[in-house]
This record gives structure tokens, C-alpha cells and sequence, in this order.
């Protein structure tokens, strides 16, 4: 409704109204008019003329009806398209926000994966080493018994008390080790078949020593083989020899104390001796 | 000449710690260490963390009883080195470790025993499985 407040179906009715009450009155006049004269003679063509009049106006007013019934169409198209963009742009707005997630998880991968490649690189070791150390463990049975290995073979996967004796640490203690007989102790031990070696003995003072203590007494109690022991001090050669044994495995060359070709023939010596 | 006696002392001192700690990976030293009570001194418990940098690559490759890590691992922890003065305790790990030793022989027994009883055109690659095995 606009300008008056009347809306247009309003002044229809109305009009249609007025056109009811003057065709009811002009169809009186003209019933009475049969039987007698005419109290006012231009009154017939009087109503005719508003009749006529309104009648026009009713024409009009449904003219505008029409052309506003058209607005209202255009008016509720028009809202139909806004609606569907609505829903368009909500739709992008869903699939924006679902991409972002993707995006921001794939960038979080990717920053894990950076940090675990630097990670590995680090920490990278050349294989050849590898292959090396797991050669030289593998050889001297450290990792995996030999394979006729029994219970009574003197060979473990730790330093035995002899082996703990003869190194540096055994020997800055200067103790009395179990030698046999004169014969080289390296060859025996390097065989495997030297008795005594896994005295359950507490006289090892390798910590001891470490402190600066003073060496405590001994007390050997051989587990088996006590009739091969003897108590004796070592000759020199014999000293570096098994102190070599046990250090070329663990660090090959390292020592100045036996030179060059003393240490390729005891090396070669002991690969042999060593090998199934 | 002082820079020789400070890389000689370098040295004995690396040989001496390589040394020892290879002795952790012996049950029945442990079981000595414990029994005279160094495992409760603090400057000894100290002295297995400084241990720890053996771990690394470029000093473990010079360790030729790898068991000793493993020990040295589980002595940081005060209730193993509690358990380690009994001798049974020290008994049954040197057992367990004995068979383990032995686990991975019998492992390649019974490979070589599978391989043997596939078929013989198998043979030549027996051999040459035999000679890298190790």
C-alpha cells in the first residue's frame, strides 16, 4: 500500500461497490419508471454518467493491479536468485575452508618429514663402516657363538678374568697372571684352550687401580683346569703380546709399544688361529 | 713436549675407559663390583653416566663386546645395580646372555638346515650364503 494508505485492492472493492449500488438504482429507476412519470427527468442519464465514470475507473485500477501483480513477480524472481547465490557463496565458503585444512595438515607432514630426513642424515653412518665393525664383532665371536661351542668351551661374550688381567688396566695393577708352563700364553688364549679363564675370581682391581688404591691381595679360585695353573710373573714379550691381542681388536694400531712388522705376523697369527 | 704428554694421556685415558667398559659386559665382574660396594658410590655412579658417550657411533665402532652397552644402560638404573649384589641375580644374566650368544648360531643352523633340504641346484648358493654369513 502506498500514497493515502489505500491499497489497490481496497479502491477495487469500493469501486465495484459503487458500481453495484448505481446499477441497483438505475435498474429501480428504470422498473419504477414503467408505471409512472420520472420525479427528476435527468436523473437516469445522471446515474448512467457515474455509472459510466466508475466504470472506467474500475478498468484503470485493474490495469494497475495487473502491472503491479507483474512487480510482485519480478520482486520474488529476483529473491529466488539471491538466494540461490546465498547458497553458492556458502557452498565456496565450505570447500574453502575444507582446502585450507588440507592444505595446513599436507604442510605439517611436510615440515615432519624435513625434520625427520635432517634427523636420519645426522645420524648417517657410511655403510662400508658398518659392514667393517659387524665383520670384525661377527669374527670374534662377540655377538654369536662360534658354532661348536658347548658348555665347558671357555669362550663368552664378555671379557673373561684372563682377557681383564692382560690389559692395560690389569697390567697398571701389576699383578701375577696364570701363565702355562712357558708357552706363549697369547697362542693358547688366542686357541680358546687356556684354563682358568673363567675363574670366578675377586681379585680384579681394574677399578682399584682407576682410584689410585693400592692393589688388594689375590685370592684365585680356578673353576676348572687348576692343574695346568701356575702362578708366575710373564716375560715382557709375553706382556705385549697378550696385552696386543686384546687391544688390536679393539682398536687396531693403536699401540707403539711393538712395532709395525711384530704386529702384522701376531695379527696374521691370530686370524688364523681364529679362524672355524 | 707438553702437547705429547697431553695426547699420550689422552690416549692411555681412552684406552683405559675402553677397557673397562668392556668389562661391564662380564656378569660376575659386575656381581664382584657390587659385592665391594662401588656400585653405591657416587662417584662411581657418576663416572658409568660419563660412561654413556660410548653409545655414540664414532666411539662404539671400537667396541668389540657390544653386551657391555647394554649393561652399561642398565646400570644407570639404581634398583639393577641393588639387584647385581646376590649371585644368583649375576647368575641367571650370565645365563640368559649365554643363550643369547648362542641364539643367533642356532638361528643359522636351522637356515643352513632349511637351505639343505631345498632342493640340491640350491647347493652353489649354499656355499656362497656360507662364506658371507659371518
Amino acid at each position: 500500500s502506498y500514497d493515502g494508505g489505500e491499497s489497490t485492492k481496497e479502491r477495487l472493492v469500493s469501486v465495484l461497490d459503487d458500481l453495484e449500488v448505481l446499477s441497483r438504482e438505475l435498474i429501480e429507476m428504470l422498473a419504477l419508471s414503467r408505471t409512472q412519470k420520472l420525479p427528476q427527468p435527468g436523473e437516469d442519464v445522471q446515474i448512467l454518467e457515474v455509472l459510466v465514470q466508475r466504470d472506467r475507473e474500475f478498468q484503470e485500477l485493474m490495469a494497475v493491479a495487473q502491472s503491479q501483480g507483474k512487480l510482485h513477480e519480478e520482486m520474488q524472481r529476483l529473491e529466488k536468485e539471491v538466494e540461490k547465490r546465498d547458497s553458492d557463496i556458502q557452498q565456496l565458503q565450505k570447500q574453502l575452508k575444507e582446502a585450507e585444512h588440507i592444505l595446513a595438515t599436507a604442510v605439517y607432514q611436510a615440515k615432519e618429514k624435513l625434520k625427520s630426513i635432517d634427523k636420519a642424515r645426522k645420524g648417517s653412518v657410511l655403510s662400508e663402516e658398518l659392514i667393517k665393525y659387524a665383520h670384525r664383532i661377527s669374527a670374534s665371536n662377540a655377538v654369536c657363538a662360534p658354532l661348536n661351542w658347548v658348555p665347558g668351551d671357555p669362550r663368552r661374550p664378555y671379557p673373561t678374568d684372563l682377557e681383564m688381567r692382560s690389559g692395560m688396566l690389569g697390567l697398571m695393577a701389576n699383578l701375577p697372571s696364570n701363565g702355562v708352563n712357558g708357552h706363549l700364553p697369547g697362542d693358547a688364549l688366542a686357541a680358546g684352550r687356556l684354563p682358568g679363564q673363567n675363574t670366578h675370581t675377586h681379585r680384579c682391581t681394574l677399578v682399584g687401580r682407576l682410584r689410585g688404591d693400592a692393589p688388594s691381595s689375590s685370592r684365585v679360585r680356578s673353576g676348572f683346569g687348576a692343574s695346568g695353573t701356575q702362578q708366575g710373573e710373564r716375560g715382557g714379550r709375553g706382556k705385549h703380546e697378550l696385552n696386543l691381542i686384546f687391544i688390536l681388536n679393539c682398536i687396531t694400531g693403536w699401540t707403539t709399544r711393538v712395532t709395525k712388522p711384530q704386529l702384522r705376523s701376531l695379527y696374521l697369527r691370530f686370524c688364523l688361529k681364529n679362524v672355524p | 713436549m707438553s702437547g705429547d704428554g697431553a695426547s699420550e694421556q689422552a690416549r692411555s685415558r681412552f684406552q683405559a675407559e675402553l677397557e673397562f667398559i668392556q668389562c661391564l659386559a662380564n656378569p660376575n665382574y659386575l656381581n664382584f663390583l657390587a659385592q665391594r660396594g662401588y656400585l653405591r658410590e657416587r662417584p662411581f655412579i657418576n663416572y658409568l653416566k660419563y660412561l654413556l658417550y660410548w653409545k655414540e657411533p664414532e666411539y662404539a665402532k671400537f667396541l668389540k663386546y657390544p653386551h657391555c652397552l647394554h649393561m652399561l644402560e642398565l646400570l644407570q638404573y639404581e634398583h639393577f645395580r641393588k639387584e647385581l649384589v646376590n649371585a644368583q641375580c649375576t647368575k641367571f644374566i650370565d645365563e640368559q646372555q649365554l643363550l643369547h650368544w648362542q641364539h643367533y648360531s642356532r638361528k643359522r643352523t636351522r637356515l643352513q638346515q632349511a637351505l639343505a633340504e631345498q632342493a640340491p641346484q640350491q647347493q652353489p648358493t649354499q656355499q656362497h650364503g656360507n662364506a658371507t654369513a659371518k
